[in-house]
């Protein structure tokens, strides 16, 4: 590996991606700006402890990325622990242990775009071929219901694990060629939505009715693009354009009309753990949302036989602190500047 | 209409004929709710939610990133 090429590549694309989001609108959730840095030394020091028990335990990274709930989620872990790192009293040799810890779990995990440019691919085609061959036939209806299930999803993601780490449910693996099946201009998209059910965090997730869906969707004439922060963007019309389609929940395929009480169920626990998060003071909205930050490596640590939650340090070093305040700077070439340092293994940058 | 879009809002916005919003980016969580719904969106209008009133009758154009009022 060459790694100053590589940390560069990493860089630029981060930088696009991060610096595309509106800061503005983390004011009235969480922001990991205002949160992580709160706790920059003892969690750096979890992970590069981590990354040593990996390599003690003979830990292969294939099989540790895997452990991870999402790629999306991964490439968030990599950005994140290494904003956090530059605000921890770490070497710059322990920064580039922790960016090559990531470099080597996303090469082993991702089939292309390693950084998600403009794509997260991780099925072979092999995977792909197998998945349409089993579609069905969609109408704009079923386009609707499956819209609103993924929204249903993506706003308890956002509920359960906070704005910043909402792909610990959902990710958007695509897009895959499907036009050697289907024809010109056909893609296929995979969306995931796993860890629905989290006792751990939220103990009226128990009964909940599933723990996981996929939904699989072959669109013609739609454009789609993920980036590394884990947003999809399409351009083209998702409801009339969506030709075939399929739907597995708890691994089970199944049909959309079971979709409807299931959604309605999602709708409103994602809105009364908003509202229960919301209403916590700020000490415990501070654990909350370390906790779940950690819970992201949840099976990782089991893997290691390690209790996943944030150790008593980590909550011990943000205790009684103020949030870190960001003013990020008007000018977007600023902001970008700014991503770009903060996340740089290579360099002392301290704000 | 809101500033931002958020969890307690998600069974609204599976009602709406669209979403506008005074913040907000191409990535941000309006755009993408309002995506998978085949509904329009704009955001980062800065002002809409002092400009709209409850009870008014809007056109919004996704597309060009335009609200009207249409009575």
């Amino acid at each position: 590996m060459n790694l100053n090429r590589e940390i560069d590549n990493f860089l630029d694309i981060f930088t696009e991606a991060w610096s595309a989001m509106d800061f503005d609108t983390f004011d009235n959730t969480i922001s990991w700006a205002a949160y992580d840095p709160l706790i920059a030394n003892t969690w750096t020091k979890r992970i590069l402890q981590m990354i040593d028990d990996c390599q003690k335990a003979g830990l292969q990274s294939q099989e540790i990325a895997k452990l991870f709930p999402t790629a999306s989620q991964l490439r968030g872990m990599k950005g994140f622990d290494l904003w956090l790192a530059g605000y921890a009293n770490v070497s710059r040799r322990e920064k580039e242990k922790i960016f090559a810890f990531y470099f080597s779990l996303l090469r082993n995990y991702c089939l292309e775009d390693l950084y998600c440019k403009s794509k997260n691919i991780i099925h072979t085609p092999e995977e792909t071929d197998n998945i349409t061959t089993k579609l069905k036939l969609a109408t704009p209806t079923i386009a609707r219901t499956l819209g609103r299930t993924t929204n249903a999803c993506y706003h308890l993601g956002h509920a359960m694990y906070s704005d910043m780490h909402p792909s610990i449910v959902y990710d958007n693996y695509g897009p895959y060629r499907a036009d050697e099946k289907h024809g010109e201009d056909h893609i296929l998209v995979i969306k995931e939505f796993n860890n629905i059910k989290c006792p751990e965090l939220w103990s009226e997730t128990t009964e909940l009715s599933c723990d996981s869906i996929r939904i699989f969707y072959i669109y013609k004439d739609i454009k789609m693009t993920v980036d590394s922060a884990s947003h999809a963007v399409y351009i083209g019309d998702l409801i009339n354009n969506l030709q075939y389609y399929g739907l597995e929940i708890d691994g089970l395929k199944s049909a959309p009309h079971k979709l409807i009480p299931i959604v309605k169920e999602l709708e409103e626990i994602a809105v009364a753990m908003f509202q229960k998060f919301q209403a916590l003071n700020f000490e415990e909205r501070k654990e909350k949302y370390f906790h779940m930050k950690a819970y992201a490596y949840r099976d990782l640590h089991k893997k290691l036989n390690q209790d996943w939650r944030p150790a008593a340090e980590i909550l011990q070093e943000a205790r009684g602190k103020k949030l870190y305040t960001f003013d990020w700077p008007p000018d977007i070439d600023e902001q970008r500047k700014l991503i770009r340092n903060t996340m740089d293994p290579r360099t002392d940058f301290k704000i | 209409m809101t500033r931002i879009t958020d969890p307690t809002m998600v069974a609204m916005i599976a009602r709406a004929g669209a979403i506008v919003c005074d913040i907000g980016g191409i990535v941000s969580h309006p755009s993408i709710v309002s995506r998978e719904l085949g509904i329009p969106c704009v955001v980062n209008t800065k002002e809409a939610t002092k400009k709209l009133k409850d009870g008014m009758m809007v056109k919004v154009d996704g597309d060009k990133g335009e609200i009207y009022c249409v009575n």
